[in-house]
């Protein structure tokens, strides 16, 4: 039996002493193939007394047994190991960028305006859209702003005939949305305006957001309600606002708001309720109903919430520029 | 509008700081936009009386002055400013003074002599440009005393904005109105505007020939007048305050009348008028030479002012050349007249002028005010100039002038408009404080009033509550949010867009915003013999022309980015184009630029040169968002903007929906340009709504899949190709479970077509193509056989054949 147990020792020292599967499957010939060492003890069982067979061949087994394990652990670390010298062997710099497209990106006055509008949508707003290229009348008469309107002279206009002008703000589209359709309404339009103006804070096109609420019962308390809301969510919670009276021929009473910046009130946006005279003019009786209308600047709004400084950036579409916005 | 705030308080002078002054005037509306010191610090400054001046014996224009600086003994000041003249009191910078923006006074020897201090101009102050004559100081300020206390330099100066409705507002009079409503206050008024005493009977007849533009005219002639008297430093320093020049005691007059009352006012030399004074319209090509010296002809509608040979002024903007007040004035005519805002209006702006008057009379001048300010100017004159005054003549066409005008408010409607709850006798207060009588009247729910004549802007209830809301304070008028009556609407065309966009930016594309106007030359380059729509009033030749296309922006973009060492540029950009067939059209757009390679650099490979069909993956990507799975068909096309052979024209229905392409080599040239440049724009509202087929059943049989190799000619499209196979007839004749289901089943035997390769060169022959093609076959409801296959197979390939005469490739 010392024999078996030499046996089994050398066994399971080689075992363990494999490196690989091949010198594994050696070892296993070795002890348990055919004529391996422990087969060939099974195979001399025969010559014992039979008395002692059962014990012995009971021995036997056991150390085929323990053999056979030792085989299957080992070759499973061995695998183990394989595997994990492969996938050292594979690694890459993943730190390495990413193939193909690279995103491109929205400009930031485009990021600004669909902040703006989703704020509103999100509170019943349609958004419409109107004529860049607008006649006097929808774009001045119709909005209070008769000729020789001192007004006119704070709009420095671009003509393309006696009649035909570029909007020089987006409340155009006021009168427009209002002539074809009955109060309730809430209305946004965001667009491109135009005034002949070029330096650091003035650029000759912009964009507005012109907005609109008309039903019955709307009083200056809920335009104020409205945009500072607005201000809070554009400008962060607890910004200061504040209502100052203005002028706007087509709003009475008009307001500018203004909001506590790092270096004092800065205007962000100009409103009011809507003139009876305008309503009037689009057919919607001032008794019965009443509306405010606000207009911003949306550049305006891009450069405070941005610290862009010179309005002009936003339209040299620079990349440098305009990446920085991905 | 500046104005000095030490004279404001003149005239009402409440119990509070400036910054509170400021915060009121601001929240009443006339926002302060700067607030200033008077004058910077000038405390080493001190008055001082030249005694004796003699010429320099070693300099031309250098004076040596005798100087008393205070109780002391005279001092010596070297000056090269003229008109220094022994008696007047000058402001004095001793040794050791520091002078604002400059540095310390030292001691000088000035050619031979040594000059102990400064004498000081108004620049030298720096008060105001006035460089050349120093700062004359009034006698009764004694040798030694602080300049600064002298001219009362701690004052602040203070600038509104003013909106133009508020015309009321432009006069220390119109401000302390305000401010006293604020303050509930009752304003002064620190002045003698008494009726002075007529000295002579001489007057000048006026006639209003154009009542609608002037009916209140009131004339003075003033006698013997000193116009070598130089205006009192405190009159000098108000003007000066309020950002207006001193230029002889008369005009300073009138022009202090303006800012103290709000009335206009204009002094003639009385010699150089002939006869009575008729306001009327100027005649046809009536010229005037202004009082700055420019020439105009003056269209009909022009108000003038005007003598019996000539105009003399035009009406509440500028008088002439000629007939002005100058140093050798004599006698002078005053005028102190109501002009109509509406013909006033533009007037001055279409002389690319912009007066102190004109901006008045424009806004609205108190029509009951002329009679006053001629009196109140008159008392200057008096006490400045001397003189002796004849009558006012007052020519008034009464039913002319502006209505005085009464509106009713119903206390009601205050909290209708504002929201907030204020009571009726808050309003009427607020209303009576501000000038507003109120009428007496029976009604219980509605007052009456009667406006002012200093507001042109009140005409409707919504106008005095605006003044309610206005005094009452908008900080004080609580927020709310409005009430919602919302309905659930359609997705609108904005949603489109914004997938559309971000479709091109998930392709590396970078939004860009251009100019709407776009230079002709560049536009005229691409788009030839479409002339657009100009501008009349351009800032630029680069911005004179309304975009046709995206293109010119585009490439401009391009150009500015190529300029900054871009290799590789994806730019798009959403618009509108502007095209005149007759009438305006105003389309929304939608383009795009890709130059340099088709993907960014990589690091482990080279990126090809993106082309034509790289750009149009991008076209088709933005279409299939925008109209979904049904392609449009692609025709080439001939623009001038594009390359011949390598432009299409995209369709839909027939319609052209946009242009894909690359950018004509020549232009490309001319640009300076390195390499091609490809482009795309899509029409949005030529667009079909998403449309496509629906859904299809997913069959369970197996695919058969054949290649497929032809020869064709060179020139035959692959679309063409493409379209005969989808087209060719594969219904199965012999099986009867198609019969009842021919139209639905035929297109799904062929469940995908695929291009698998083109190749032209040997063994191919010149002229020729090889096109391979991927054949997918399919049954919804059966497995397909071979047979069957081979049968479709055989009939494509007659079909090909009979249309293209294309060859099977062995």
């Amino acid at each position: 039996m010392s024999d078996l147990r030499d046996l089994l020792t050398r066994a399971l020292d080689e075992v363990a002493g494999t490196s690989d599967e091949r010198s594994l499957d050696d070892v296993r010939i070795r002890y348990l193939g055919k004529k391996g060492e422990i087969t060939q003890q099974l195979k001399r069982l025969g010559n014992l007394p039979e008395e002692a067979r059962p014990a012995a061949g009971q021995a036997i087994n056991q150390a085929k047994q323990q053999v056979q394990d030792a085989l299957s652990r080992r070759r499973a670390e061995l695998q183990q190991e394989q595997l994990a010298q492969r996938l050292a062997r594979e690694r890459i710099d993943i730190t390495l960028p990413g193939r193909g497209q690279r995103s491109g990106g929205l400009h930031p006055v485009t990021l600004t305006l669909q902040e703006i509008e989703r704020l509103f949508v999100e509170t019943g707003y349609i958004v419409v859209d109107g004529p860049e290229i607008e006649d006097d009348y929808h774009n001045f008469a119709a909005l209070n702003i008769p000729e020789h309107h001192p007004a006119r002279a704070m709009h420095d206009t671009f003509y393309c005939n006696a009649d035909l002008l570029l909007r020089t703000h987006t409340s155009n589209v006021q009168i427009r949305y209002m002539n074809e359709n009955p109060p309730p309404l809430r209305v946004i339009a965001p667009g491109r305006v135009y005034r002949c103006d070029s330096d650091m804070t003035h650029t000759p096109m912009f964009h507005q957001v012109e907005g609109i609420l008309v039903d019955e019962g709307i009083t200056f308390a809920h335009l104020k309600g409205v945009l500072e809301d607005f201000a809070e969510r554009i400008f962060g919670a607890g910004v200061r606002t504040r209502f100052r009276p203005s002028y706007f021929p087509f709003t009475e009473p008009s307001a500018e708001v203004d909001i506590m910046g790092d270096k004092g009130w800065l205007e962000i946006l100009g409103c009011g309720m809507v003139h009876p005279t305008v309503l009037e003019n689009v057919g919607i009786d001032s008794r019965k109903y009443s509306g405010f209308a606000f207009g911003m600047g949306v550049e305006r709004i891009a450069m405070l919430r941005y610290g862009i400084s010179d309005i002009r950036m936003f339209f040299e579409n620079d990349l440098r520029f305009l990446r920085q916005f991905n | 509008m500046k104005f000095s705030e030490q004279w404001l308080r003149e005239w009402v002078n409440p119990p509070v700081s400036t910054e509170t002054l400021a915060d009121q005037l601001t929240m009443l509306g006339m926002e302060v936009e700067e607030m200033a010191a008077a004058g910077p610090d000038l405390g080493d400054v001190v008055v001082a009386r030249v005694e004796a001046v003699t010429a320099h014996t070693d300099a031309d224009n250098l004076l040596v002055c005798t100087v008393k600086k205070d109780e002391g003994a005279p001092v010596t000041v070297v000056t090269g400013a003229p008109g220094v003249k022994p008696g007047c009191c000058y402001p004095y910078a001793g040794i050791g003074a520091r002078l604002p923006g400059s540095g310390v006074i030292e001691e000088m020897n000035i050619r031979g002599v040594t000059s102990m201090g400064m004498l000081c101009s108004a620049a030298e102050l720096q008060l105001s440009d006035d460089e050349d004559e120093l700062f004359l100081l009034d006698d009764d300020a004694g040798p030694g005393a602080a300049f600064a206390e002298a001219l009362r330099l701690d004052d602040r100066v203070i600038d509104i904005g003013l909106t133009p409705n508020r015309g009321d507002c432009l006069s220390i009079n119109g401000i302390a109105r305000e401010v006293a409503v604020i303050n509930r206050m009752q304003p002064g008024r620190p002045v003698d505007d008494s009726p002075a005493p007529v000295v002579h009977e001489r007057a000048r007849a006026v006639n209003l020939a154009a009542p609608d533009g002037c009916p209140r005219y009131a004339g003075r002639i003033i006698n013997n007048i000193d116009m070598a008297r130089p205006s009192p430093l405190w009159l000098r320093e108000k003007l000066r305050r309020c950002g207006l020049r001193s230029l002889n005691p008369v005009v300073d007059i009138t022009n202090y009348v303006m800012l103290e009352l709000g009335q206009p006012m204009h002094a003639f030399d009385n010699d150089r008028l002939n006869g009575a004074i008729t306001v009327r319209y100027a005649g046809g090509g009536e010229e005037i030479t202004l009082l700055d010296g420019e020439s105009h002809t003056l269209p009909e509608s022009t108000l003038v002012i005007a003598d019996a040979d000539r105009a003399v002024a035009m009406a509440g903007v500028m008088g002439d050349l000629d007939s002005g007040v100058s140093a050798s004035t004599r006698h002078v005519f005053l005028e102190s007249a109501f002009f109509t805002p509406l013909v006033i209006a533009g007037r001055a702006r279409q002389f690319g002028l912009q007066t102190d008057a004109s901006h008045r009379f424009e806004r609205g001048v108190d029509f009951t005010l002329q009679r006053r300010a001629m009196e109140r100017a008159t008392r200057l004159i008096l006490e400045i100039c001397g003189g002796e005054p004849g009558p006012v003549t007052e020519t008034v066409e009464t039913q002319a002038l502006p209505e005085r005008r009464t509106v009713d408010l119903r206390p009601a409607a205050v909290e209708r408009l504002l929201g907030e709850p204020i009571d009726r006798k808050t309003s009427v207060g607020i209303l009576t404080r501000l000038g507003l009588e109120e009428v007496t009247r029976a009604e219980e729910d509605s007052c009456r009033f009667n406006v002012p004549p200093h507001r042109f802007d009140i005409t409707l209830e919504a106008d005095l509550i605006e003044e309610i809301a206005r005094v009452y304070g908008y900080r004080n008028i609580n927020s709310a949010l409005p009430p919602a009556r919302l309905a659930m609407r359609e997705p609108g065309s904005r949603e489109r867009m914004n997938l559309v966009r971000m479709a091109l930016v998930n392709r590396g594309y970078q939004e860009a915003i251009t100019y709407s106007f776009v230079s002709h030359d560049l536009q005229s380059r691409l788009f030839p013999g479409q002339a657009g729509i100009s501008l009349l009033n351009a800032i630029s030749a680069d911005m004179e022309r309304m975009r046709l296309s995206l293109w010119p922006g585009l490439l401009t973009a391009l150009r500015h980015n190529l300029n900054r060492r871009q290799a590789r540029v994806r730019l798009f950009e959403s618009g509108k184009v502007f095209g005149s067939n007759g009438d305006i059209r105003q389309s929304p757009a939608i383009g795009g630029l890709s130059y340099g390679a088709a993907e960014p650099e990589q690091w482990d490979r080279r990126s090809a040169a993106g082309d034509f069909y790289d750009i149009k993956s991008d076209v088709e990507a933005v279409l299939s968002t925008c109209c979904g799975p049904v392609a449009p068909e692609y025709r080439p096309v001939g623009v001038p903007a594009l390359h011949n052979g390598k432009a299409a024209e995209i369709i839909y229905d027939d319609r052209r929906v946009g242009l894909v392409g690359v950018l004509h080599p020549e232009i490309q040239a001319q640009l300076e340009i390195e390499a091609e440049v490809c482009l795309f724009e899509l029409y949005l509202d030529r667009m079909p709504e998403r449309y496509g087929p629906g859904y299809k059943v997913v069959s369970r049989f197996p695919v058969v899949k054949r290649d497929l190799s032809v020869l064709v000619d060179r020139d035959i499209p692959i679309a063409d190709l493409l379209n005969c196979i989808n087209s060719v007839n594969l219904t199965l004749d012999a099986d009867p479970a198609a019969q009842g289901a021919v139209a639905q089943e035929t297109a799904n035997f062929l469940a995908e077509l695929d291009l698998v390769d083109i190749y032209q060169g040997e063994p191919v022959p010149e002229g020729k193509k090889s096109v391979t093609l991927g054949l997918t076959f399919q049954r919804i409801s059966d497995t397909l056989i071979n047979q069957q296959v081979d049968s479709m197979m055989s009939r494509i390939l007659d079909s090909l054949y009979r249309e293209f005469n294309a060859q099977l490739r062995e």
